[in-house]
This record gives C-alpha cells, sequence and structure tokens, in this order.
C-alpha cells in the first residue's frame, strides 16, 4: 500500500494527518515535502540521498521514536541533487520491500505532488473548511483522478462542526473531521502520535477510526 | 512500414539533426544515430522530451502521419546522422511514466543559482536543521549529550535529548517534559511482556528508557524549584500593589 496524504495548499495539517495514520496503519512515514521537509529527522542517509542515487530507500528507513520513518534532508543542495522522477520507483520499492508507507505530500501541483499521486495506491486529501483550502483540495482531486489515484477520503482538519456532508459530495469521499487541540499541536511538534498523549481523546479516536476504514488499503500493492 | 528523412545543418559548431518519420499503419519505432557521440534532444521542465532516452526515441508513428522529430549533438555532419533500429506494433496500453509527470508539472527543485556554494550535497550541517522553515519547531533547543546513541545524531524532536534547561521553563521546557511524561506514561501502562517489550521499543530501547528515567529524575527537581519559585513570586505578587493614583499625582 501506498497511500499519498496529500491537500494542494500549505497550513492545513497533512504532516500532522500524515504521522497519525502511519502510527495507526504501522506503516512507513515517508516526508515527502522535498523542499520544505517538516516531519522528523535523523542523521544518515534521507530520502533527498535515495532520489541522488546514493542510498536505497531500506538503507534510508529509520525508527524515530514510535515512528518508521523515511526522513527528507533539508539542505537546498540536497533538494537539488534530489531527482523526483524517481520517486515513484522508490516509493514502489519502499512498499515492496520494507512494507506500507503513508506519504506526506508537499502543497502545490507540482511534479513533487504527481508523482506520489501517480505511485500510490489511493490518496487521502487533508483540507480546511475555507475557500482557499477547499479551491486547492478540488485541484488536488482533479490531479488524482488523472493520474488514477482513486481518493480514500477527505480529513477535514482542526474544526468540529462543518458541513461534511456537502464537502463529502464536492470531493467525492467520506470525510473525517479532525477538532482543533492543544495536545495534537504538541504532539506533532514532538513528532509523536496524539495517541500516544492522550489516548482516548478526540483526535486519536478519529485518526484510529479513519485508519480502521483504511486498513483494507493495507492488503493492496 | 516505417520511413526515415533526415536533414542536419550546423550552427556554432554544434549539428542540429531534423527527422520525419512515416508510416503506412501504426507503428512504435524506435530511431538510433548512426554516430557515437551523445544526442541532446529536446527537454521541458529540465526533462527530455516523450520517447527519449540514452540511445535514441522510442516512439508511436500514426498511421498514414508524421511524426517530426529533432535534436543535436556534437557529432560530424554526416549522412543519415540517424536510422530506424526497430519497428513493431504500438502497444495497447500507454502508460504514463513519472518522467511524463515531471514534464508536465514541472520539476520542483531549486535552481542552481539557489544553492549556496558552501551546502554539500552530502551529510551536512544544514540537514541537521541549519535550513528549516518550520518556526513552531525551530525552537526546539537540541543539545547533543555526551551518552546519545552511537551513531546517530540527536533529532530535533527526539524527546530524549530536548534540554529542559537551567533557569525558568519556557513553554517549549514545559512542553519536552510533557513528552517526557508522555513516552513515561507509555512505558508505566503496560501490564503484559509483549507490551512492555512493545512500549520500550516505542521508547527507543533500554538505554534510552534509562536515560528517560534520570531525565525524569531531573525534571521533577526541576519543576519543585520552579513551584517554589512561582509560588514565592505569587506571595510576593499579592504583597505589592503599585499606587497607581498617588503616582499620577505625584507626577
Amino acid at each position: 500500500m501506498i497511500l499519498a496524504v496529500t491537500g494542494g495548499k500549505g497550513g492545513v495539517g497533512k504532516s500532522t494527518v500524515a504521522l497519525n495514520l502511519a502510527a495507526e496503519l504501522d506503516a512507513v512515514l515517508v516526508d515527502a515535502d522535498l523542499g520544505m521537509a517538516d516531519l522528523p529527522g535523523a542523521s544518515g542517509p534521507d530520502l533527498h540521498d535515495v532520489l541522488a542515487g546514493r542510498a536505497t530507500v531500506e538503507e534510508a528507513v529509520c525508527v524515530c521514536g514510535s515512528l518508521t520513518m523515511l526522513p527528507c534532508g533539508r539542505s537546498l543542495a540536497g533538494a537539488r541533487a534530489a531527482d523526483v522522477g524517481d520517486l515513484r520507483a522508490a516509493l514502489e520499492r519502499l512498499a515492496r520491500r520494507v512494507g506500507p508507507a503513508v506519504v506526506d505530500c508537499p502543497a502545490g501541483l507540482r511534479s513533487d505532488v504527481g508523482v506520489p499521486l501517480l505511485a500510490a495506491t489511493a490518496c487521502l486529501l487533508v483540507t480546511r473548511p475555507r475557500e482557499p483550502a477547499l479551491t486547492a483540495a478540488v485541484r488536488v482531486r482533479e490531479l488524482a483522478r488523472a493520474l488514477d489515484a482513486p481518493l480514500a477520503g477527505v480529513v477535514c482538519n482542526r474544526t468540529e462542526d462543518v458541513a461534511a456532508e456537502s464537502i463529502a459530495s464536492t470531493l467525492g469521499a467520506p470525510v473525517t473531521q479532525i477538532p482543533d487541540s492543544a495536545t495534537l499541536a504538541r504532539a506533532q511538534r514532538a513528532g509523536l502520535p496524539v495517541a500516544r498523549a492522550d489516548p482516548d481523546g478526540t483526535p486519536a479516536r478519529r485518526f484510529a477510526r479513519l485508519a480502521d476504514r483504511l486498513q483494507s488499503l493495507r492488503s493492496a500493492t | 512500414m516505417a520511413t526515415l528523412e533526415c536533414d542536419h545543418e550546423t550552427v556554432a559548431g554544434v549539428t542540429l539533426v531534423t527527422c520525419r518519420l512515416t508510416s503506412d499503419v501504426a507503428r512504435q519505432v524506435t530511431l538510433e544515430p548512426t554516430h557515437d557521440e551523445p544526442i541532446w534532444p529536446p527537454r521541458r521542465q529540465s526533462v527530455p522530451e516523450s520517447g527519449w532516452h540514452d540511445d535514441g526515441w522510442t516512439g508511436v508513428v500514426p498511421a498514414d502521419g508524421i511524426r517530426a522529430l529533432g535534436y543535436a549533438t556534437p557529432a560530424d555532419p554526416a549522412d543519415p546522422l540517424a536510422r530506424v533500429a526497430a519497428t513493431e506494433p504500438p502497444p495497447d496500453d500507454p502508460s504514463i511514466s513519472a518522467r511524463d509527470v515531471v514534464r508536465s508539472l514541472g520539476d520542483p527543485r531549486p535552481t542552481r543559482d539557489a544553492v549556496p556554494p558552501t551546502d554539500a550535497p552530502d551529510r551536512s550541517v544544514a540537514d541537521e536543521g541549519g535550513v528549516d522553515s518550520d518556526d513552531s519547531t525551530a525552537s526546539v533547543a537540541v543539545a547533543p549529550s555526551e551518552d546519545a546513541e552511537p551513531g546517530r545524531t540527536p533529532t530535533r524532536t527526539d524527546p530524549s535529548t530536548v534540554a529542559s534547561g537551567g533557569g525558568s521553563p519556557s513553554s517549549t521546557d514545559l512542553d519536552a517534559i510533557e513528552t517526557r511524561l508522555w513516552t513515561a506514561r507509555d512505558l508505566a501502562d503496560v501490564s503484559t511482556v509483549a507490551e512492555a517489550r512493545a512500549a520500550v521499543e516505542r521508547a527507543g530501547g533500554l538505554p534510552a528508557v534509562r536515560d528517560l528515567a534520570a531525565q525524569l529524575d531531573e525534571d521533577r527537581e526541576h519543576l519543585a524549584t520552579v513551584e517554589e519559585r512561582a509560588a514565592r513570586l505569587a506571595a510576593d505578587a499579592d504583597a505589592v500593589s503599585i499606587p497607581v493614583a498617588s503616582l499620577e499625582r505625584l507626577a
């Protein structure tokens, strides 16, 4: 399984959703934001090195706390050397040799979003109930359709009471709402899934429920 | 059958080759240069146009249609400069490649000019947080400890290495302590061997658990000091009042 977590707009919570779902699904969390990585990092080879031909994905995967990760470098030189054209092969090799992958995609609609969608078994749209974020989500959904990446669901982040049915019918997939939560934000800053901090809280329960729904994808290649 | 017409001209020492491929039925054609010099195909978003590879071009020529191609090469002009190397029926399902996506959506890499000359592409200081756009985490203090795991540099979010500081705690320090407490609770809440093993693994192994226990001892002392100081400051704050009205009259 390769699940691409995307959304088009920056700051909607893609990394938070990706981290928590990777923990729930026991999958490898891939920081595919080649230019602005913001998930936990570690020393050693990273995705920049993989895409520059300096390391294999198996060498770059590391255990970071409770997460298994393929981290991304943070240097401009590393981003410059990384060939996004090789990202599909890297993700497919990761899924084949290491295990299921949850890919945190960058903002925008460039090829660093398109290539993960091309490789993905399914994608998840993260958005917020605001016009710019929803517009970006619609654009990414169109790109995902063009690249044959099925939409597995929509996460409406930092909100509780929005017209989920309207968003679901617009984007064509069930909506999971994640409420605003200081604990979730602090856990994310610490690089931890919220289930470690507050396992009985609403965000942790919603992520667990969403992961249950996505479990069927795990058997897909 | 596919037929090829080639032409060329030389500009500033570079040979520009133009090719016209025609076929009576749709065919997948492979075109190869007849020389050993490199070929420079047309590019879009820094990626060679669809069909070009190191050895030439492979693509479909439509039935009764023309496929026009062009490339540059440092090879001396000759006749012909290219030949049809293979023809076969067109593939049933032309799939999209990652290169197609890069060609269509653009290469996200920073331009060469944007990369500082000192920013080496191998393991660099910048990789360890020197270039970091995430303001929310940039302020987290990370101090490499002497007993850190060998071969692993502490990361900016490694809970076992976030310093609590020696003075008054900032919200970042308290966040770090809270993070350690989450891990501690995770370790304390086990009831079976399997749960214990999983919790230790999540915490980063037994050495990390020992470090965490020692760090929590320091945290307790630190929090007690902070609590005492906070109580004293609160009492002082209760005991003092600024005579604003009197000061205004005197001023």
